[in-house]
């Protein structure tokens, strides 16, 4: 495809052991991520689509290595980060960043600007005093802010401005992957697209490689060049950005584009939702998960796992459907 | 007698403006908002964070938090009659009975420490309609059409037991336990997933369908505002920039803050290049106080006038009213 992956993720699983009684043992499990692979290229952006309880959130997380996966390889850089120790993998993970969706509580509000973007360069030992106090300085510039701000305290900004600070963070340490985990979702549209804006300026500047991991398909769609799309702890469609908008194939793909209301109104849409809600991921359903709200459900589909398929000659699109097996 | 209750407006605002106190001096928040609702009519207003939309909402209900602020000038007429200078325990009877409110978060909303069958037996009981017995019959088939199935064995549940969805359709069955005959819905479907917001939107609107109800949609997406209202209000920076039928305002958006807002929409759902229409600077802070339109430093069609006089709000067409020296009249800078 191209060259390649720079991270590599295959067959990665994560539970989170319940603990319930007297004894405090284990009774049950959350199957929050479940056999997940995917690949993300060099100067790529890999979209990460699903709703509250997808296990999005987890699988950032897991490649962060916040986390500790339960089964599965992520390779990065060549490297096994999951079989390598602790002060090892943090050597590579140094080459990945992360960006939250609420820029007040992922900045320390009792630090100041300076304090937060040098921190990274504190930890790893680069630079002096006075040298990362001129960094900071560049980052800010690099984000779109003003240079004259390092002393101030993160409260002093509205939220467009300190998700730009939180840009500048991560990127102090001249990350090849950033992982992004719903850094627009807390903003206004106008805002939302200055970051948005930002984030390809950046990606065409340095050549990062992003993680967007959002629940709007369409901040999705435009951001990322390939779209995965996960429900339930496991992918069930994954495919070329402008791909997936033409033609979703998983039913609940097509769902996540129908159900977003449409900005004009003399298109509106005769929809029907899908019913049901998202079921608990302590007791998965049988077969394939979405089959509690699938408008197309079969008999087998509530048997049977489906398996991710590559659909067309140029592996770039797979879905896990019965429908199109 | 009939036909004048039908052509007049059944909820009436006109020039509210309200206050917060920062440091002790107060700061208007919103200032001259006016609109009506007529019966079966959906409102929308919409704008950003910050712009007021959610003050004017509290205004109406009377519910702005005292010594944080207060209500400053204006009137709320329902039905003709003036309900904003009523004594509160007056006022009580109609919030709930006549006016009701879904707010944005059910998970706060909502009391965790009493059962939903609870909570809504108690606003039954509160305005002394029903006895206990009727009580519980009513909260069954309220649960039961809000779309909550298995009703009666709902009724002990509390709310942590729920999802965010099923919490806000317990939110809606409080609000609808009275019959009021407006809704106010405050962002009712921002912080649900965009499948579960499909079917709050539609659990809303045929509501409003089976019961004639008015609503009062509070909202930042454009999207919302397109799919349920009949006519919107333009918030920003606490004032009302744009009020039209909701056809017109997406015809031809007049406002230059309203034209950005749809251009910034439809670049990331219709992308045609990669790039993104922005409004570029920021909504100016409470209480600063500039002459001339509060939104001209971010406008791209500004004037010298812009600067120096507000601009008011004036029909242009068809009762299509914008706050703009210069309002945006050529389609093709539309977005259609």
């Amino acid at each position: 495809m191209k060259g390649k992956p720079l991270l590599e993720v295959i067959d990665l699983g994560k539970k989170f052991p319940i603990r319930e009684g007297l004894l405090n043992r284990v009774k049950k499990h959350v199957h929050a991520v479940s056999q997940v692979s995917i690949k993300i290229y060099p100067n790529e952006t890999l979209g990460l689509v699903g709703e509250s309880g997808s296990g999005k959130s987890t699988l950032g997380r897991l490649i962060m290595q916040l986390i500790k996966a339960d089964q599965g390889q992520i390779i990065f850089i060549d490297q096994k980060l999951n079989e390598l120790s602790f002060r090892k993998a943090r050597q590579f993970r140094k080459k990945m960043q992360m960006i939250f969706q609420d820029p007040l509580d992922s900045l320390n509000s009792r630090m100041t600007i300076e304090q937060i973007i040098t921190e990274p360069l504190e930890i790893n030992r680069i630079g002096n005093r006075l040298e990362r106090r001129e960094k900071a300085k560049d980052l800010l510039d690099t984000v779109g802010l003003r240079k004259n701000i390092l002393d101030l305290y993160p409260h002093e900004f509205s939220g467009g401005q300190r998700q730009r600070i939180g840009i500048a963070r991560a990127l102090a340490l001249s990350p090849s992957l950033i992982i992004a985990d719903e850094p627009v979702s807390a903003l206004d549209v106008s805002i939302q697209a200055q970051i948005l804006n930002l984030m390809l300026n950046l990606q065409k500047d340095f050549g990062i490689s992003y993680l967007f991991i959002a629940h709007d398909i369409h901040v999705i769609h435009f951001i990322a060049d390939r779209v995965a799309v996960m429900y339930l702890g496991r992918i069930v469609e994954i495919a070329d950005s402008k791909e997936l908008k033409k033609t979703p194939k998983h039913p609940y793909t097509q769902a996540l584009f129908n159900s977003i209301p449409y900005p004009d109104p003399i298109k509106k849409k005769k929809y029907q939702p899908i019913q049901g809600e998202i079921p608990s991921m302590i007791n998965p359903p049988s077969g394939c998960a979405f089959h509690t709200r699938c408008p197309s459900v079969m008999e087998r589909c509530r048997k049977e796992l489906p398996k991710l398929r590559v659909l067309d000659q140029e592996e770039r699109h797979e879905v896990a459907c019965f429908l199109h097996d | 007698m009939l036909d004048s209750l039908k052509n007049s407006p059944l909820l009436q605002v006109k020039n509210l403006t309200t206050s917060f106190f920062i440091q002790g001096r107060p700061v208007k928040v919103i200032e001259d908002v006016s609109f009506e609702i007529m019966r079966g009519e959906t409102l929308g207003i919409i704008g950003e964070s910050g712009c007021g939309k959610t003050v004017t909402s509290l205004s109406v209900m009377r519910l702005i938090p005292k010594g944080l602020g207060e209500i400053q000038a204006g009137s709320v007429s329902l039905r003709e009659r003036e309900i904003s200078s009523l004594p509160i325990d007056e006022f009580r009877k109609i919030r709930g009975r006549d006016i009701a409110m879904i707010f944005q978060d059910p998970m706060t909303s909502l009391n965790p420490v009493l059962s939903i069958g609870d909570q809504i037996k108690e606003t039954l009981r509160n305005h002394n309609r029903y006895d206990s017995k009727e009580a519980v019959k009513m909260t069954e088939e309220l649960l039961i059409e809000v779309g909550i199935s298995d009703s009666r064995s709902r009724l002990g549940n509390y709310p942590h037991q729920l999802s965010g969805g099923m919490k806000q359709r317990v939110m809606i069955a409080i609000a609808l336990a009275l019959r009021p005959s407006i809704l106010i819905a405050d962002e009712p479907t921002t912080a649900l997933d965009v499948t579960i917001q499909a079917q709050i939107l539609q659990l809303l609107k045929r509501l409003k369908e089976e019961h004639q109800m008015s609503m009062l949609m509070i909202t930042h997406d454009l999207g919302v505002v397109a799919q349920t209202c009949d006519k919107v209000l333009v918030m920003y920076a606490g004032k009302v920039v744009e009020s039209s039928f909701v056809n017109d305002l997406f015809g031809n958006p007049m406002h230059p803050y309203t034209l950005g807002l749809m251009k910034s929409i439809l670049s990331i759902m219709e992308p045609e290049n990669h790039r993104l229409y922005t409004i570029e600077g920021l909504v100016p802070e409470l209480g600063e106080h500039k002459k001339g339109c509060s939104f001209s430093n971010r406008c791209l069609y500004k004037q010298n006038r812009c600067m120096e006089e507000t601009p008011e709000l004036r029909v242009v067409c068809n009762g299509h009213q914008v706050a703009c020296h210069y309002p945006v009249m050529d389609e093709k800078k539309g977005v259609r």
